[in-house]
């Protein structure tokens, strides 16, 4: 069992990670975008942290770095979740890495099964 | 009376002679010493013609013997032999005997003799006259003979003069009459002698032999006022064309006139050198005329042949003295000959002439030789015709004429307008050459100047030397601005950071090895300072001995070409993102499904969904090469190239696939007899380029085949080959393999699924590691991918 929130705005997607994340019994807390995950992070301290990169408000590489920011929070293993082209991820990899994010996947490019064993890879535990 | 001269006879002595008349002995004495003193010869004749007294005077003149008293006259002259001294000849012009017996009938008579003796001609003059007696009767006659010799050598000498010599003279009286003529002419003498001047040489038959320059009336009237008149005749005597010259003036004695002198000379010989240095100095004139016509033609250049002909025409009229000259021009394709130039008026020489007329001018240019046509009755008003082809080597371009009426053409003329031909056809040929050549450079000019293309050409220094208006757009520049400045200075080439980059312009190259540079994009900054996308091209400009003697850039803007991909690159990028967040919830959804996370599924349930859940696999592929080509189109990927071992990513690329492989019953092998070295590549896209080569293969191969991979080492490349023993590919879509949406040219490839984009993007990501990819493949047998990359040197300077 593992507190995992999930930052992503589409609705769909978040069921769909939701569901298979809950599935194997995960505590999923699910914020619809980065202003929103900065707020929770306040009261709320998960073990990973499935990061969504375009969203409205305040995008995943600012989160991301006002997490790395963060004393408290800065140990929290962040996996990067993106639809963005390869070129932008190309850019984006290197931008991610240098932030000292966990793991980069291409949503499109993964069922959530593979989602979730890089999540438990992440926390030590796959 | 005869008792007279018997007396007188036997009184005579050698030197005294007697006078036979009776008279008074005291007269009759005086007499006698008269006769013997009288300086002239004195002979006494009886009426019937005996000599009856000899004065010593007469025996000395006459060279005769004092014997010669008491023969008849006649024996005298005709034994003068006998009667005269041995050495001495005597001649006689006239009848003496004869005169003699006339005198004694009262007429009085001439004679002249000739005494020839010692070499001496002595010339005497005989005077016969009738001897009257006491009563007045004729008693005989008297030869009185004076020694005329001085005179008559004298006369003698003009008349010899007047004969022989050119002199000549008419004397005419008061009143106008010929009273003596002297010419060498004997026509003239006889025609005139006697006659009135004026009316002799105006009638028959000097009239018709004889041209005055003057009329003869008023040389007359001139000379009558005391002037000296100078006239020439031209007379045809004695079958011969005589040119006279005459000078009349008056013969005067003491004021008074006596009538007209003419001395005549003829001056025919005089008149011939004159005509002959006359003619010789037209023949020269015309020479000199001639040399300078074709001299001026010679100097002719030029490529207005409307001015050319009109040149040619005057040189052909003046040069063969023909008020007529033409030229044609062959027409080939209508098979005639068209008058290009004339100087007729009223188209004497026509305007057009086919070939088979029978004219000198078509005659002339079929049978490519000169054609001298004479009229053969020249009354007929025909004119004479010269006609020459006009030829520029063995090509037979048109035809020269000239015609007159009242003139043949010799084979002089024929060599001048063989001279005027042979220039005019150079000429011709030269203006046409010159023509083709300027209509050309017009077109191109035209091309030059209309395209939209910017052209700048620059000298072997890099200086520009041609700058169209296109180019002058694009740069900012004026044509004036331009020329002689270094082109880097015109065609500023920039970075997208505005760093100066003239320094890597090819133009060196291009000059120096003759390299041509194509279609580089390169963006450039204007003279205002805005920056534009451009796609140039250079060639260098080769001479006729391979020598680069400038070059020429071709510049393309591709400013808005660059909008629309940069637009269009992202609309797909936009579009492409878009459709990935559907494209994930479907494969997470149905993958959980699958994976019966929530639920059993029936068989053919299960089958579906898995059919689905294909599809978008490949739904998500096609999106990925999307984004792939825009990505390269728009040049933004970014390689992170680094020394790389190939094996770990083929062994991994393999093992993705070997499951694929094996479903369809394809062994994957990978040939490596040695360790590779190290390439220089992005492994991300060195592991794409791998997948889809060997996804491909496993995709076109047969059942039960093999796909292989294999290796060399080439120069300081590493060559990697994947073979497959599949269907094999046409030539006709080999060409097309690589191109965006290649595929969709291959039936085969229909069935096997995939894009279409897989080969482009991958020669794409290839290339844009500095190699190469090409295929070789046997219809039936399969086909080879190679690709090269470069390998890394051992110690790489990357880290």
């Amino acid at each position: 069992m593992a507190k995992i929130m999930l930052v992503e705005d589409d609705r769909i997607l978040v069921e769909m990670y939701q569901a298979k994340f809950e599935l194997e019994g995960h505590d999923i807390v699910v914020a619809g975008n980065g202003q929103e995950c900065l707020d929770l992070l306040n009261d709320y301290e998960p073990e990973l942290i499935l990061l969504d990169i375009l969203m409205p408000k305040l995008n995943g590489f600012h989160v991301l770095k006002e997490i790395k920011k963060h004393p408290n929070l800065r140990a929290i293993p962040v996996i990067l979740l993106t639809n963005l082209g390869e070129a932008e991820v190309d850019m984006n990899t290197e931008l991610a890495r240098a932030l000292g994010v966990t793991d980069y996947l291409i949503k499109s490019h993964h069922t959530p099964d593979e989602v979730l064993a890089k999540a438990m890879q992440a926390l030590g535990t796959g | 009376m005869n008792g007279g001269w018997a007396l007188a006879r036997n009184k005579s002595g050698f030197h005294h002679t007697a006078t036979a008349p009776p008279a008074a002995p005291s007269s009759s004495d005086i007499h006698g010493r008269l006769q013997d003193s009288l300086p002239d010869g004195l002979i006494v004749v009886s009426r019937d013609n005996v000599v009856a007294s000899i004065n010593p005077a007469a025996q000395r003149i006459l060279g005769l013997r004092p014997v010669a008293v008491g023969q008849p006259i006649a024996t005298l002259i005709d034994k003068f032999a006998v009667c005269g001294f041995d050495d001495a000849q005597l001649k006689v012009e006239g009848n003496i005997p004869a005169a003699c017996a006339a005198a004694a009938e009262g007429r009085s008579g001439r004679a002249i003799l000739h005494v020839i003796r010692d070499g001496n001609h002595n010339v005497i003059e005989a005077l016969i006259s009738p001897y009257y007696g006491r009563d007045d009767a004729v008693v005989g006659s008297l030869i009185s003979l004076r020694d005329q010799t001085s005179t008559y050598t004298e006369q003698d000498k003009l008349r010899i003069v007047q004969e022989s010599h050119s002199i000549g003279m008419i004397m005419l009286s008061e009143e106008g009459v010929v009273t003596t003529v002297t010419t060498r002419f004997e026509e003239l003498n006889r025609a005139l002698a006697g006659h009135d001047f004026i009316a002799a040489v105006t009638s028959q038959p000097l009239s018709n032999n004889l041209l005055f320059d003057m009329d003869p009336k008023d040389v007359l009237k001139l000379v009558g006022r005391g002037r000296e008149v100078t006239f020439y005749a031209e007379a045809k005597f004695e079958g011969h064309l005589q040119h006279l010259q005459l000078v009349a003036c008056q013969v005067q004695r003491n004021q008074v006139s006596e009538g007209v002198m003419i001395t005549t000379r003829d001056v025919t010989a005089l008149v011939q050198k004159t005509i002959e240095a006359n003619e010789m100095a037209r023949l020269a004139s015309r020479h000199s005329r001639e040399l300078s016509s074709l001299a001026e033609l010679s100097g002719l250049i030029g490529f207005r042949l409307d001015q050319i002909y009109r040149e040619y025409l005057g040189a052909l009229m003046s040069l063969t003295e023909s008020p007529q000259a033409s030229i044609y021009l062959y027409q080939p394709q209508r098979q005639r000959l068209q008058r290009a130039a004339t100087s007729t008026e009223f188209n004497e020489h026509p305007a057009i002439i086919q070939l088979n007329q029978d004219t000198p001018i078509a005659q002339a240019f079929v049978r490519r030789k000169p054609v001298n046509y004479v009229p053969s009755d020249p009354a007929n008003a025909a004119e004479s015709i010269l006609a020459l082809p006009v030829a520029f080597h063995s090509k037979t371009i048109g035809v020269i004429v000239v015609s007159h009426r009242e003139r043949k053409y010799d084979a002089h003329d024929t060599k001048l307008m063989r001279l005027v031909a042979a220039r005019l056809a150079s000429l011709i040929e030269n203006a046409e050459l010159y023509n083709e050549v300027n209509a050309r450079r017009e077109r191109w000019e035209a091309v030059f100047k209309f395209a939209k293309e910017g052209i700048i050409i620059f000298n072997k220094d890099g200086k520009v030397v041609g700058f169209n208006p296109a180019a002058s757009e694009l740069t900012g520049y004026a044509m004036n601005e331009v020329i002689t400045r270094p082109f880097t200075d015109v065609v500023r080439t920039v970075s997208p950071e505005g760093v100066d980059l003239s320094a890597l312009s090819p133009i060196k190259r291009v000059l120096g090895e003759g390299e041509v540079v194509t279609k580089r994009q390169q963006l450039i900054q204007s003279k205002a300072g805005n920056t534009l996308w451009t796609e140039i091209s250079y060639s260098p400009i080769f001479n006729d001995d391979d020598m680069v003697t400038s070059g020429i850039a071709v510049i393309s803007n591709t400013q808005r070409e660059r909008e629309v991909e940069a637009a269009k690159s992202d609309f797909i990028s936009i579009v492409s993102h878009e459709l990935r967040t559907p494209l994930t919830a479907i494969k997470g959804f149905l993958s959980m499904l699958l994976k019966k996370d929530f639920g059993d599924l029936s068989d053919r349930q299960f089958h579906f969904l898995h059919r689905v859940y294909q599809t978008n696999q490949r739904m998500i592929g096609l999106v990925e090469d999307l984004l792939d080509m825009s990505h390269i189109e728009s040049g933004k990927i970014r390689l992170k190239v680094a020394p790389l071992a190939m094996e770990p990513i083929i062994s991994d690329v393999v093992t993705d696939l070997a499951a694929k492989g094996f479903e369809r019953q394809i062994m994957l092998k990978v040939n490596r007899k040695q360790k590779l070295p190290l390439v220089l590549a992005d492994e991300g896209r060195l592991r794409q380029i791998l997948t889809n080569l060997v996804d491909n293969a496993i995709k076109y191969s047969l059942p039960k085949g093999d796909v292989v991979i294999d290796f060399k080492v080439q120069g300081n490349e590493l060559i990697t080959s994947v073979r497959d023993e599949g269907v094999g590919i046409t030539a006709a879509h080999i060409e097309r393999l690589f191109q965006r949406f290649g595929r969709i040219y291959n039936p085969m490839s229909m069935q096997a699924g995939g894009t279409g984009l897989g080969l482009y993007i991958v020669k794409n990501l290839v290339e844009s590691h500095g190699g190469r990819i090409w295929v070789t493949s046997r219809e039936g047998k399969g086909s080879r991918f190679s690709f090269s990359l470069p390998v890394a040197q051992q110690l790489p300077l990357l880290t």
